[in-house]
């Protein structure tokens, strides 16, 4: 092996430490150290050191597609990355009981493959300092975040690079130049740290106001309404809808409910959450209205996490292992501690709601708007009638001469969007609709909120269930009309319509694989998952043996030669006694020392001079010549000569 | 002329002496010229016109006793002009083999790239197998059968470089380079009258020539000096710069030279040093360097001579 010993050892160990696999890098640290007292090595042919590093490969891709499937993308990369010195463990291993000392480049870059065949030189990498390069680099993907990692660095960076040391320099001043470095170094990194700090800070308070959250956010939902060109919305299913006992499904499915309009966008006031109480094992009372209809959904939470689509008047939800589940006065559900794919069941009812009894904030207009809907008010004559009728009337209002479009073009410089839209374009989308609907209510003395969430609208054959698309997200209004809560969305019926025809052409085959996703989702962390999960490493050790069986044919016969004189070890050879190493290192701390490619010969005579007197650079040259015989001379010294080699040197010794 | 086998020592120390008389201040050059015949091998002598690469050549030839051609290597010269041609007798009317100048003991092949590859070629079989085949039918060569071949470098007007394969069939190839004028004032000196290459009579016999090769087959060579040979051959393979290393015949003919080189120096055993004087002249013609590398400066023996200092030398 080429790294100095037990550095692989210590890298394995300090990666198994930092990432929590201790007991498989203690495998690797003892499997690969073991190579340096083991007699044999393996005889392998380029064509098995290709196939080795295939199947390790092979490996690494499964398990990634696995993970893919099973938990978040990003969640995947990382622990990718924490568990690559798994993957690479074999292929250093090999280097480590190879004949060769160096692996072909050829395995791990097929573009060098195809030029050996085209007949450029092979070329050949040491992995050993690469393995103990990537378990640190991997170690620091555990994101453990104490000084630990940085020592860790400088010992093991500092062990790799004293075997290859300048030998004229003496130890301490090598080890005052690491220690200098590793102090500069992490000062350097520190600063570098904070500077990226700022830089991280200001750059996300840029992108954040220029960005539109959506409705995820159960205090503020910022709006569209003001900017021009296309709404920008994707395709991909977000949501999966079940109605249960044969009734059609709700329409709409709530996330939040806001109360506030400033500035283009709506804000939730006083909505702290309160912890829901639940009712057996994955079960949450949300209220105790009776609950005839029953829905389930299912919705994948980014690290459990997540605001829960609810259709109006929900009492209970079933199946729903959670940590806590909370909500607040507008009736948005917020879970924590979830699984990765929520699929539960809402009881509801749909003259019930969640939300709290109306205040005097649900009646209130922004006074930069108050004209435009006080005209419209009394054009409509909303206030000789009854409130039940001005709703009615409101929608019909809504319903004639308004159409829904995607795209605004320019607006003029100094009228508000919204005034805009209700004056002039009469055309826009959802949030238009939904926070002039609120606001001209709220005008004619209804109470009434802006609702986000998502209208299910499209069945799919393939999954027998209504799919949500992120397109599908919608707004709309909630009007408190004969005591009650109400959906109000005046939004032509067109815009599904609309949408729909915005559709991707990929996007049947785009499903497919979103179905796919979802099953094998709802495989993981379903009731049948959890076991699974939990052996999802065990699962992968058969798949790699049933990989390496797989290619058995292809490894061929693995040849073990016992090529005793390769070994790194310092076997005894023959002449190691010879009395002119000490004469050597004698001299050597004169400067004198012998340099690697120098034979003792040729050293004698470079020497010699600098000697003290003509008569030791004689005596030199000939104990060189006698260590040659003693050393290479298969017949070797004759006792006498043995005796001369030994006086003479110790004659020079003094 | 002497006819009772004499100690092989005395065999190489008395065609030094001989050749000496010839050839002034090339000792280095004489030494590995003997190393190469007693490990049984082919010379290349490459260098400029004029630096005694021929005269060398005949004086060694000339030392021995043994059946010596020349050839004089031109752009025209056909292999049948090598190797020998069947020619049809009218009186016994059938096809007889006429041997071409291939058939000898020492073989010195003049100017060797002045002739196009395919004759070059011609010589291939016979300096690999000992050997000539033609018409079908195969020739033994006499023993000891050693090519001499000098060359001009390659760069040279009018020359065709070597085939790889027949650059690997020579064991060592060196430059006698120029010699220190002091030296070559007492060349003149020697030349005014007559040519000292004349004054050169044969001083060993054959079967000492031949005893001196079985002699170089005893020397001893230790496992650790035969690994180090191949670390330093299996490097030249990755070295930078570098389209084709030396094969394993490399390594073979590296310690078939050192150990004849042992000889020479009178020991019966390989040391580390003896490698390293002869890595440069038996692995470096043998290499292919990138034309990349080839421009920006770096030579084949450059390469040989960097990989000797990245090798830790057994010691």
């Amino acid at each position: 092996m080429n790294a100095p010993p037990l550095l692989i050892a210590a890298a394995a160990l300090f990666w198994g430490r930092q990432v929590g696999l201790l007991a498989p890098a203690a495998v690797i640290a003892l499997v690969i150290e073991s190579a340096r007292f083991v007699p044999w090595r393996l005889d392998l042919s380029r064509e098995n050191q290709y196939r080795a590093s295939d199947i390790c490969a092979a490996l690494f891709g499964v398990t990634s597609l696995v993970l893919y499937l099973t938990i978040e993308p990003l969640r995947a990369v990382m622990l990718m990355l924490q568990w690559l010195p798994l993957f690479l463990a074999p292929v250093a291993a090999m280097q480590a009981y190879s004949a060769a000392r160096k692996l072909d480049a050829g395995a791990f870059f097929w573009t060098l493959r195809k030029r050996h065949k085209e007949g450029y030189a092979r070329r050949l990498v040491d992995v050993s300092y690469i393995y103990a390069a990537v378990c640190v680099l991997c170690a620091s993907n555990a994101n453990v975040r104490t000084g630990e990692y940085y020592l860790a660095n400088i010992l093991l960076g500092g062990w790799a690079l004293w075997s290859v040391r300048p030998k004229s320099s003496s130890a301490a001043v090598w080890a005052l130049l690491l220690a200098l470095t590793a102090a500069l170094g992490y000062q350097g990194h520190q600063r570098l740290n904070s500077m990226q700090a700022v830089v991280e800070k200001t750059a996300l308070g840029f992108v954040y106001s220029l960005m539109h959250a959506g409705g995820k956010d159960p205090f503020q939902s910022r709006t569209a309404i003001g900017s021009i060109g296309a709404l920008k919305r994707f395709d991909h299913i977000i949501l999966r809808v079940r109605p249960e006992g044969g009734k059609p499904p709700p329409a709409l499915l709530h996330n939040a409910c806001y109360d506030l309009y400033k500035e283009r966008s709506w804000f939730a006031r006083e909505a702290e959450f309160q912890a829901v109480p639940a009712v057996g094992a994955g079960g949450w009372k949300l209220s105790s209205a009776k609950s005839p209809e029953s829905v389930s959904v299912a919705i994948s939470l980014a690290g459990g996490a997540g605001v829960l689509p609810l259709p109006a008047g929900a009492a209970r939800i079933q199946r729903l292992p959670a940590d806590s589940l909370r909500k607040n006065r507008l009736g948005a559900v917020k879970v924590e501690g979830g699984p990765g794919l929520a699929d539960f069941v809402v009881r509801f009812n749909r003259k019930a709601s969640l939300e709290s009894a109306p205040v005097s904030a649900d009646l209130a207009v922004p006074p930069a708007h108050g004209k435009t809907f006080a005209r419209i008010a009394a054009e409509l004559q909303l206030a000789s009638k009854k409130p039940r009728e001005r709703a009615d009337a409101v929608a019909r209002w809504f319903a004639r001469g308004f159409t829904y479009s995607l795209f605004q073009g320019g607006r003029p410089l100094f009228s508000d969007p919204l005034e805009n839209f209700l004056t002039k374009t009469r055309s826009g989308h959802c949030e238009y609709f939904a926070s002039a609907t609120v606001l001209l209510l709220r005008e004619a003395g209804i109470p009434a909120r802006y609702a986000t969430g998502f209208s299910v609208q499209e069945f799919s054959r393939l999954e027998n269930a209504y799919i949500v698309r992120q397109r599908h997200a919608h707004a709309w209004a909630r009007a408190f009309v004969d005591g009650g809560w109400r959906d109000m969305d005046t939004t032509p019926p067109s815009w599904s319509d609309a949408e729909k025809s915005r559709a991707a052409s990929l996007e049947p085959l785009r499903d497919f694989g979103s179905w796919l996703k979802f099953g094998a989702l709802r495989a993981l962390w379903g009731s049948a998952g959890e076991r699974l999960r939990r052996q999802l490493v065990w699962l992968l050790l058969p798949a790699g043996l049933w990989l390496v069986w797989k290619f058995r044919k292809g490894l061929g016969r693995l040849t073990l030669n016992r090529l005793r004189g390769i070994k790194d070890a310092a076997v005894p050879v023959q002449g190691w006694d010879s009395d002119l190493y000490k004469v050597e290192k004698r001299l050597r701390a004169k400067a004198l020392g012998r340099r690697p490619w120098e034979p003792f010969t040729a050293w004698a005579r470079r020497v010699g001079p600098s000697l003290r007197d003509e008569a030791a650079a004689s005596r030199l040259k000939a104990l060189a010549a006698l260590h040659d015989r003693y050393r290479f001379d298969p017949a070797g010294l004759g006792a006498g000569e043995r005796e001369t080699l030994k006086n003479g040197a110790e004659t020079l010794l003094r | 002329m002497p006819q009772t086998v004499i100690e092989p020592l005395e065999v190489l120390s008395k065609i030094t002496a001989n050749v000496e008389k010839v050839m002034k201040g090339q000792a280095a050059s004489i030494r590995r010229l003997l190393a190469v015949m007693a490990a049984g091998g082919h010379v290349l002598l490459e260098d400029c016109p004029g630096t005694g690469k021929t005269t060398l050549a005949k004086a060694l030839a000339r030392s021995v006793g043994a059946s010596f051609n020349r050839i004089q290597f031109t752009p025209d010269l056909l292999p049948s002009d090598i190797l020998g041609v069947s020619i049809f007798d009218q009186r016994e009317q059938s096809f007889r083999f006429h041997q071409g100048p291939v058939f000898t003991n020492i073989l010195l092949a003049d100017e060797i790239n002045r002739a196009s590859p395919r004759t070059q070629s011609a010589l291939l079989e016979a300096m690999g197998e000992g050997q000539v085949s033609v018409d079908g039918k195969t020739y033994v060569l006499a023993e000891p059968f050693f090519v001499i071949a000098t060359q001009n470098p390659v760069e040279s007007h009018g020359t065709y470089p070597l085939p790889e394969a027949q650059m690997d069939r020579f064991m060592m190839q060196f430059s006698p380079g120029y010699v220190p004028p002091e030296i070559e004032v007492e060349i003149l000196s020697d030349q005014e009258k007559t040519h000292p290459l004349e004054g050169i009579s044969p001083c060993v016999s054959l079967p000492d020539v031949l005893a001196v090769r079985r002699r170089a087959k005893e020397i001893r060579i230790s496992p650790e000096i035969k690994r180090y040979i191949v670390e330093l051959v299996g490097r030249t393979r990755t070295a930078q710069g570098v389209q084709l290393g030396a094969s394993p015949r490399a390594s073979l003919a590296l310690m078939m030279a050192a150990r004849a080189l042992a000889l020479v120096d009178g020991a019966d055993f390989v040391s580390p040093a003896q490698v390293q004087e002869l890595a440069a002249p038996v692995i470096a013609h043998r290499l292919m360097l990138d034309p990349q590398a080839r421009f920006s400066g770096l030579t084949k023996a450059g390469v040989v001579e960097a990989v000797l200092k990245a090798v830790p030398v057994p010691a």
